[in-house]
């Protein structure tokens, strides 16, 4: 996913871009989708835990971006703009969502999310990467929504603190107290599953 | 909070991905030929089609009673017309009236 570092190039795209989008080009979506897609899937599967929900909110954002894309100002920036989407179409669901009780502890949290780990991610010698992975998202799970979707922003996409607070309509300094205290509760929670 | 463990934390959460999936644009694609604009789909409700109907059939009657009631009032209209126009021409040429242009001049050589 190429979320960090913008060379005047990449910006050039962009432009170029965002002009065939609002001129309701269909293969310019297809691109979009191709540049995003990853972000667009891995933020909403973190935040719904549910792959056929996410993949659906993912499809309506699509949908919408094609449909407004004529009134984009450009003044956040594409990918700003497209995770926004996601995130409110995320919220929509969230909201409508009746309470799901936590998954029994069997369940592989991240495959019923849809989501996977990077295959060139280095490891510890020794480390139970999967035992770790399943505590984390159960922790994440728990998470209140806020700050679930700052750590799956700014820890998972890699964004920076100020993006993440334009996606999500708050502060950085906002951001930086959720993560804080997102940080502090997984770190307590794997602390007690895996040990210190 | 040892150095180690906020490292563990970053290292677990960032090696999780998704990736698009290859589907996804066809779907897109086939909802988005799917959808009509909003005023065809409108216009298909049946509520509208009746009511459509309903104001063209309006219209038309609407035209019919007005060509009827307009045609007689033109004739008259066309009588008097004449009638003025004749009247006129024939007081004109008992009186001798001058032109317009005439007056103008003969008031025009009383000021020299």
């Amino acid at each position: 996913m190429p979320l960090d570092g913008r060379t005047d190039l990449a910006e050039l795209e962009e432009a170029e871009l965002i002009a065939r989008l609002r001129a309701r080009d269909l293969d310019a979506l297809g691109e979009l989708y191709r540049r995003l897609g990853g972000a667009m899937h891995a933020l909403a599967r973190s935040l719904l835990r549910n792959r056929d929900e996410a993949d659906d909110v993912v499809e309506d954002a699509l949908l919408k971006i094609h449909n407004a894309a004529a009134s984009f100002r450009g003044v956040r920036g594409l990918r700003t703009w497209v995770l926004r989407i996601v995130a409110n179409r995320c919220h929509d669901v969230l909201r409508r969502r009746k309470f799901v009780g936590p998954a029994p502890d069997e369940v592989d949290a991240l495959a019923t999310a849809g989501l996977h780990v990077d295959p060139v991610a280095e490891w510890e010698e020794g480390e139970d990467r999967a035992r770790a992975l399943a505590v984390l998202e159960r922790a994440l799970g728990d998470l209140p929504n806020e700050q679930r979707e700052a750590v799956i922003l700014v820890h998972r996409l890699g964004l920076p603190l100020a993006e993440a607070g334009e996606i999500l309509g708050t502060s950085e300094g906002a951001i930086k107290s959720r993560l804080f205290r997102a940080r502090e509760t997984l770190k307590v929670r794997l602390r007690e599953a895996l040990g210190g | 909070m040892s150095r180690s463990e906020d490292d563990r934390l970053d290292a677990l959460l960032s090696t999780v991905k998704a990736e698009p999936e290859a589907w996804m644009m066809t779907r897109v694609r086939a909802r988005l030929a799917a959808e009509e604009p909003r005023w065809a789909a409108w216009l298909m409700r049946p509520a509208a089609l009746a009511t459509s109907a309903a104001l063209l059939v309006a219209a038309l009657g609407g035209t019919l009673v007005v060509l009827q009631t307009t045609e007689p009032a033109t004739e008259v209209a066309s009588l008097t017309d004449a009638l003025l126009t004749e009247r006129g021409a024939a007081t004109a040429s008992e009186l001798g009236t001058p032109s317009a242009g005439s007056e103008a001049a003969s008031d025009s050589e009383s000021l020299q």
